[in-house]
């Protein structure tokens, strides 16, 4: 006869596991990549800057490059966080459901 | 010792466990809050950035001289929206990220191109290579979002 404590008892313990790993490891990278963009547009800006004072492009292309970066592409990096945190618990999900599945089936067979 | 009426008693609460085990792995299975990943969009993004790119590169002229390119641009570019627009609420972030792109009134490649034909003139060239920054990344966060959705 199965332990049914016994089989909730693993079940909780490898959910947990798997859940931590895979949004400890999501946070992680999601912080790195909201810094690594800020700092990649912080420096871009400057840049344009220089080269909107050296004459080397117009004000009106300035702020058309400026706008992109700054509204649409944070937008758009927003938007990739977003998706890979719905891809993760997606992913996370299936593992649980997995690892639920081989639990009980190994007490089955 | 046990009866057989105890026998189906755990048996039969056994079976409801299960059932019950089973059903909720079927619910948990079923709630995608995503698309899964999809080859087809993968290939349209890399190929439409490449393109895109080549194009770009070539906005120091004026834009009349690259009608044929813009209008196959473009027409592409609507395409790729489409195809992600057909696959429902599921991938609504990627649908947003291609409107971004698709926007001619936004700041990236649709409105690069009518900003394009709209003057007389060519781009200089410090604009030329911060909008082939731009649109590069644009296309590189719709290709990461795919690459990062479930493998079937």
């Amino acid at each position: 006869m199965i332990d049914t404590d016994e089989v909730f008892q693993e079940i909780g313990t490898g959910v947990a596991q798997i859940v931590k790993q895979a949004f400890g490891q999501y946070v992680t990278q999601a912080n790195q990549d909201v810094t690594a963009f800020l700092n990649a547009a912080k420096a871009l800006i400057a840049e344009w800057a220089q080269q909107l004072n050296a004459g080397k492009m117009s004000k009106d292309e300035f702020e058309f490059l400026a706008a992109g970066r700054l509204k649409d592409l944070a937008e758009m990096r927003s938007l990739t966080e977003a998706g890979i945190a719905a891809a993760t618990l997606d992913a996370t999900r299936a593992k649980i459901v997995d690892f639920a599945i081989t639990a009980i089936s190994t007490r089955i067979a | 010792m046990i009866t057989s009426s105890e026998k189906r008693t755990e048996s039969s609460a056994f079976g409801k466990w299960l059932c019950g085990g089973v059903i909720l792995s079927f619910f948990l299975a079923g709630c995608a809050t995503i698309t899964v990943y999809d080859p087809t969009s993968y290939k349209n993004a890399t190929d439409l950035k490449a393109e895109s790119l080549l194009l770009v590169q070539k906005s120091t002229d004026t834009a009349d001289k690259q009608t044929d390119e813009i209008n196959k641009v473009q027409l592409e570019l609507q395409q790729d929206f489409e195809y992600e627009k057909g696959k429902g609420n599921l991938n609504s972030l990627t649908v947003r990220q291609w409107q971004l792109l698709a926007d001619p009134n936004g700041n990236l490649l649709a409105g690069f191109l009518k900003k394009w034909k709209s003057q007389s003139a060519g781009f200089s060239q410090a604009f030329v290579d911060g909008m082939s920054k731009n649109i590069s990344d644009a296309f590189d966060e719709i290709i990461r979002l795919e690459q990062h959705k479930v493998k079937q």
